[in-house]
């Protein structure tokens, strides 16, 4: 069975957890209007006025003029993250993480230690509540698709389990816009063939799926039946490791970009040195604001999984792969595959002193963020605009492919 | 102004040229190759601002004098389509007339005088060293350079001026060819103070550039910034590479445990035989030398394995080591099939020296065999 424990207004509920004086009034964490800055979470009393994460503060506060706004701590929902995941992996080694606040777990292995999978998601919940006085909703499911739909569902502080003998039950009466992949765009299109439910698509025969959908069709019809075969991939297992981010709003200003860029690769990088994984391919992921999506690769002469080398290779893959399509960017994606497996070390004639210079560079800032939570030393580039704009996903941009 | 000449000899010149010009640039002048006609020489001239040619083409019967900007990829998409044997360009005011005997292209020209401007040889102290020898120095060591590495200097070949010698000398940092030859001064050519190192991407546009004769090429250091070179028909103008290149005498060894004598194309067949059961993963090669018989052994996952022998006029304590036959192969396959080379070894975890008698020196790393 999988799990997906997704916390509950995850920043919003940090803050309120550090600052008791915040309880009950609406809260959001985000940038300043002034700033143009975006709502990075908002708690659910000030989501009672329509607020929404990636909603400009501007308009939150329209709605809701009376709102706190709280700048948000990245570093330190990243330290609380890490203290999170430590709990999964008491029980399983089989995390992948999603996000700063959401995680799959595959229990199926760990039910003979621990009891049922159900039992297991309990004690999660009470471990997270009991350590760290956090809410987390969690959805227990035979597979990733419909775990993750339990958890939202009765959100917050939710334990929802979907036996596999009531799959259909379950999902026959969700709005098809549950369905993986299908956003604004795809739910009109099925508002036109007069399909509201995930049941009625479960009706539909594959050659109408396949006709009105294309290849993504299938994968409708598939979900539609409750069949997702996506493995939970922990990091060290995973072939590759990558960071990606959707925009709240669409970006076109390069610096902007560049600064994303540079925070997405440290997140990479660090995930690398965790695991001790070196690649040799770094990738650029880049969606442009009409969907079309593009991947640039480079691969290096030897493995690597200092910051330095991977942010020069992306800064020059998007610097010539933004010239390509004059649009702003919609998502923005780094990975490094191509892990060298450490039996042939190929010895080198001289110290590489720039090389060993970072390396250490990177060693000390681990050490150090490790230490006092992530982003406690961070680049002087790092700029502070980019967790204003810290996005939650679109939901169009969930990928289309199980 | 106009010139006729041989389809192919320009089409050749052309190819030269347009090894410079950058496909991409904020400058798009920079896509023109310059014409230049003056007392009955003609003259390709190309850049893409750190790296410059000028072309003289041989064997063409011109009219008037003048420049003119042609661009690059039309015209030369022309002289490699047409199967004329002989071409005519007639330069008119704002335009270039390419004409076959039965075609004729007629494209608009820019104006020669937005074309940066572009360094000639007018040096009277330079070093010369004969082109056939530079060539293969150049062949000898280009392969090692790591034109990627974020250590610049790595990305060129190293110029080293002795007091009546020349060598070369190239590293990734993970093996490190060498090579030296004689050379002679003229004028008053001073050794540079910190010998210049010279990206990959013109090394490699000379090496083509010199032909296949001893005409000597004159090299003009301008110490720190740039160095031109010149051939019997060409003048290659270069900025250095910045950067500190390594201490390469430390990592040569100075003794061995171990050497033995091979032909070049006999070694050579064994690892590239031992090289098909490798991949990304198991890159390494194990060498195995023992009484009377070098052993190459390889597997990786996936593949397979492989064991093949090989004579060897060796007596000695049994020694292994593991390298990655790649690099073995780039030097091999720069050398003649019957050409002596000695490979000198120490331990498994030493560098291999590979040499040949006429100044060659190649220093690999091997891999690792803990796992």
């Amino acid at each position: 069975m999988i799990l997906h424990v997704d916390m509950d207004a995850f920043y919003a509920s940090v803050e309120e957890r550090d600052r008791p004086e915040l309880v009950g009034k609406p809260l959001i964490v985000g940038g300043t209007a002034e700033g143009r800055g975006v709502v990075a979470a908002a708690n659910y009393v000030v989501r009672k006025f329509g607020v929404h994460s990636a909603m400009p503060t501007a308009t939150a506060m329209r709605l809701c003029p009376h709102a706190i706004i709280v700048r948000p701590r990245m570093a330190h929902y990243a330290e609380i993250s890490g203290q999170i995941r430590e709990i999964f992996e008491r029980y399983t080694p089989l995390v992948e993480p999603l996000s700063l606040d959401e995680a799959f777990l595959d229990v199926t292995g760990s039910q003979e230690l621990f009891g049922p999978s159900v039992q297991i998601a309990r004690r999660i919940k009470d471990d997270i509540y009991r350590e760290l006085k956090l809410v987390a909703s969690v959805g227990v499911a035979p597979n990733k698709f419909l775990a993750k739909i339990a958890s939202d569902l009765e959100k917050p502080n939710a334990l929802v389990v979907v036996q596999p003998d009531q799959i259909q039950a379950f999902l026959d009466p969700l709005p098809v816009s549950r369905l993986w992949g299908v956003g604004r765009v795809t739910g009109q299109l099925f508002d036109r063939l007069g399909i509201q439910t995930i049941g009625q698509v479960r009706q539909m025969s594959p050659e109408v799926l396949q006709r009105e959908f294309g290849k993504q069709g299938e994968h409708f019809g598939k979900l539609s039946h409750g069949l997702d075969e996506r493995r939970v991939i922990p990091d060290r297992e995973a072939k590759s490791i990558s960071h990606e981010t959707t925009f709240a709003t669409d970006i076109s200003d390069h610096e902007v970009l560049r600064a994303w860029l540079q925070e997405l690769t440290e997140q990479v990088a660090y995930r690398l040195r965790r695991h001790q994984l070196r690649g040799r391919t770094v990738d650029l992921k880049l969606r442009f604001s009409d969907f079309k999506t593009i991947t640039r690769s480079h691969t290096l002469p030897q493995p690597t999984n200092i910051t330095h080398e991977i942010w020069q290779t992306v800064a020059t893959l998007l610097e010539a792969a933004l010239p390509t399509r004059r649009l702003a960017v919609r998502l923005l994606g780094v990975g490094v595959s191509g892990f060298e497996t450490t039996k042939q070390k190929q010895l080198t004639l001289f110290p590489d002193e720039s090389r060993e210079r970072d390396t250490r560079l990177d060693e000390v800032r681990d050490q150090i963020n490790n230490k006092f939570g992530k982003g406690a030393l961070n680049r002087a580039s790092g700029l502070k605009h980019q967790t204003e704009l810290k996005p939650a996903p679109r939901p169009e941009d969930i990928p289309p492919k199980p | 102004m106009k010139l006729e000449c041989s389809r192919s000899i320009l089409a050749t010149a052309f190819g030269a040229v347009g090894a410079v010009i950058p496909t991409r640039t904020p400058k798009p002048i920079l896509q023109n190759v310059k014409l230049q006609v003056a007392g009955g020489k003609v003259t390709l001239i190309g850049t893409d601002s750190e790296i410059a040619i000028r072309y003289d083409v041989p064997e063409a019967i011109c009219q008037g004098s003048g420049e003119a900007l042609l661009p690059n990829r039309r015209v030369s998409d022309i002289l490699r389509e047409l199967r004329d044997d002989r071409v005519t360009l007639h330069i008119e005011a704002d335009a270039v007339r390419v004409c076959g005997e039965r075609s004729e292209f007629r494209l608009p020209v820019s104006d020669p005088a937005e074309y940066p401007p572009v360094a000639a040889f007018d040096d009277q102290d330079y070093f010369t060293i004969p082109g056939k020898t530079l060539r293969d120095m150049i062949r000898r060591t280009i392969f090692a350079t790591d034109p990627e590495s974020s250590r610049y200097a790595l990305g060129g070949i190293l110029f080293e001026f002795g007091a009546d010698k020349l060598s070369l000398v190239a590293t990734d940092s993970r093996r490190l060819a060498l090579m030296h030859a004689p050379m002679a001064k003229q004028g008053n050519a001073v050794v540079p103070s910190a010998p210049p190192v010279i990206p990959s991407k013109t090394m490699s546009l000379l090496e083509r550039t010199i032909p296949d004769n001893d005409d000597p090429v004159h090299i003009a250091i301008h110490h720190p910034n740039d160095v031109l070179f010149k051939t019997s028909n060409a003048t290659i103008f270069s900025r250095l590479v910045e950067g500190r290149f390594p201490r390469y005498q430390d990592v040569i060894p100075k003794s061995h445990d171990v050497a033995i004598e091979l032909l070049a194309g006999q070694f050579h067949s064994v690892v590239r035989q031992a090289q098909i059961v490798t991949n990304e993963e198991s890159r390494g090669v194990d060498f195995k030398f023992s009484d009377g018989v070098l052993l190459l052994s390889s597997q990786a996952a996936d593949i397979g394995t492989s064991k093949i022998e090989m004579p060897i006029s060796y007596s000695g304590s049994e020694l292994l080591i593991r390298f990655d036959p790649r690099f073995i192969s780039d030097f091999l396959k720069v050398l003649p099939p019957e050409m002596q080379v000695s490979l000198k070894l120490s331990t498994e975890e030493d560098p291999g020296v590979l040499m040949t008698d006429d100044g060659y020196t190649y220093v690999i790393m091997p891999l690792s065999r803990d796992g």
